[in-house]
């Protein structure tokens, strides 16, 4: 457990630039999450912190310690990849001993270490598997219980859930979290999923085009996004200029009305509605142009309307947010 | 015409014209006279007997000689130069590549001639024989090593070397518990073409023995001036049952043909 700070990390590649200027604090047991859409950098910085690469600038403190110019076998960060990277030749237990071996640890300690850590995964009696041998989620479990075996000062996750199954994926995630806060062992998760994001982080640093652009709880990601970027990446949002601000409203914070809300109203045609089942999606076309989606619960009590219907669309002043310029 | 029956025919042709000639050479080796006569008049074992005396013998144990070593050194080679070619770009890559694969499309009798003329002019006649033959026989072989081993080390997963290293193995140790082990058998495989490849070559070898000092190939080139003996049928089975027998032991301790027709999930 430690508390990890990058401080103006910047990796190029030539004059193509991956991550520029990522400053971000992740507190001791935090689990704090990398979102954005591929290419925005997230991968890069986890590689930066594991030592795969060294940075162009910029420097990874692990406990104060100063370690970007350690090579990643010196680190003692664990590391989960997307393709869990288990080592074929080696069977489940003796993937898990790894670390353990290299850190040339005696065979009994190693032993009882990899008894342990397999049912802290759920897999004890699968031990001597190859992990060609289990299923996709049982690797998964492997690829964890090997990155956690080593107590990992800091423990990367990339993608980890990308290649499983729906069903599988909602519940390993929930799994993996509940591990984490029960290990408190300082994380940090890279996804593009912004679902994961919110239901496993404690904080989520949104990142786009190399840059973080927002850091904060899920919540306040969510209700108080900082940029555009941000706003749109995570959830829908509709947008509208007011007077050289930009406003926006949450599809389910709007709402269609009779007459004008006192707050932001504007009249419009309803031209779709598409029926969810616990919601209904109304896509709207305003006044004097532009569009708007309003998600209303199906509730009972909400009044329905249909295509041609002619509305207004509301939204209570307390949930119009306002994006702050920049 | 089926397509099953089609496959089965082509499979029918490449077995007679191959084993063929094997087996009639075979056959031939245990005539009772001393001429080649197919099939065989009588039965003994005398060629036979002649083919195991110290005149066949000898070159039979220097061709294997050569063999390994040629294997040992193309195969010690190769494993750096593969590492180097699929890992790394660095100047000079494209000249390494045409370097290690240029034998592949050369004859080998050019590669003998020209080696023949260097050792000449360099005043290193004295050397042809034993050490000649081994560098020319690695300069032909280490292509086959090179390759085998380049395919091996491209087939490997990308982030196990990734995943060593953030578990505390460093460059060596990701490479003698990880690496290794996952190429075991593109080495091998490597080795053992580098082997059979040494063992049957004559064009380039003729250039370079010295009486003495010279391996099967040659040896059998040489007394065919004589005419086709039943002993040179001997022989020649011999010298196919050799390298035959070592690829079917190698095949069963490490799974090759795995290796060569692709089936994974094999260490």
């Amino acid at each position: 457990m430690a508390e990890l700070r990058l401080a103006g990390l910047e990796k190029r590649y030539g004059s193509t630039v991956a991550v520029v200027g990522v400053d971000l604090e992740v507190r001791e047991g935090e689990f704090m999450t990398l979102l954005g859409p591929s290419g925005c950098g997230k991968t890069t910085t986890l590689g930066l912190i594991a030592g795969f690469f060294a940075p162009t600038h910029g420097e990874i403190y692990v406990d104060g310690r100063a370690v970007a110019g350690l090579p990643p076998f010196r680190r003692d960060i664990g590391v989960v990849f997307q393709d869990y990277a288990l080592f074929p030749h080696l069977t489940a237990a003796q993937n898990v001993a790894f670390g353990l071996r290299m850190r040339n640890l005696p065979a009994p300690d190693i032993a009882a270490r990899v008894r342990e850590a397999l049912e802290l995964v759920q897999l004890s009696g699968l031990g001597e598997r190859r992990p060609l041998e289990l299923s996709g989620g049982q690797r998964q479990r492997v690829a964890l219980a090997r990155a956690l075996v080593i107590r990992p000062t800091v423990l990367l996750l990339d993608e980890p859930l990308s290649n499983l199954d729906l069903k599988l994926r909602e519940e390993m995630r929930v799994e993996i979290a509940a591990l984490q806060r029960r290990l408190r062992i300082t994380t940090v998760f890279v996804t593009h999923d912004q679902g994961e994001a919110l239901v496993m982080s404690d904080r989520i640093a949104v990142m786009n085009a190399g840059r973080i652009e927002q850091v904060g709880a899920p919540a306040q990601i969510y209700e108080r996004p900082a940029t555009r970027f941000v706003a749109e990446f995570i959830g829908r949002m509709n947008f509208y200029s007011h007077g050289g601000r930009l406003i926006a409203i949450r599809p389910e914070r709007a709402k269609l009305t009779e007459a004008p809300a006192d707050g932001f109203a504007r009249r419009g045609t309803v031209k779709q509605v598409l029926y969810l089942g616990a919601t209904l999606e109304y896509h709207l076309e305003l006044e004097g142009g532009g569009r708007a989606i309003v998600e209303a619960p199906n509730d009972g009590a909400a009044p329905r309307y249909g295509a041609g219907a002619a509305v207004w669309f509301s939204a209570a002043r307390e949930n119009c947010y306002e994006i702050p310029a920049r | 015409m089926s397509p099953w029956s089609a496959l089965r025919t082509v499979v029918i042709f490449v077995y007679v014209f191959m084993l063929g000639p094997i087996l009639i050479t075979a056959a031939v080796s245990f005539n009772a006279s001393n001429r080649s006569q197919f099939p065989p008049r009588g039965f003994s074992l005398q060629w036979w007997q002649r083919a195991f005396s110290a005149e066949w013998l000898d070159p039979l144990v220097f061709s294997f000689k050569l063999g390994v070593s040629t294997a040992l050194i193309s195969t010690a080679l190769a494993l750096p130069l593969a590492f180097a070619l699929t890992r790394y770009r660095f100047p000079g890559r494209a000249a390494l590549v045409a370097l290690t694969l240029g034998p592949l499309m050369l004859p080998a009798l050019v590669t003998g001639v020209g080696l023949l003329q260097v050792l000449q002019y360099a005043g290193l006649r004295e050397y042809l024989g034993f050490s000649a033959l081994l560098i020319g026989h690695v300069i032909i072989c280490l292509p086959f090593a090179v390759r085998t081993i380049a395919i091996s080390l491209q087939t490997l997963p990308p982030n196990l070397e990734l995943a060593a290293a953030s578990l505390g193995a460093s460059r060596g140790r990701t490479l003698w518990h990880v690496v290794l082990p996952l190429i075991k058998t593109g080495i091998v495989a490597g080795a053992l073409f580098a082997f059979v490849h040494s063992f049957t070559d004559v064009n380039l070898s003729l250039f370079l023995v010295r009486p003495g000092e010279q391996p099967i190939t040659v040896k059998i080139l040489g007394f065919l001036e004589y005419g086709f003996a039943p002993t040179l049928a001997a022989v020649s089975v011999i010298t196919l049952l050799l390298p035959l027998g070592l690829v079917a032991i190698v095949e069963r301790v490490s799974g090759l043909g795995d290796f060569i027709y692709g089936a994974r999930g094999r260490g």
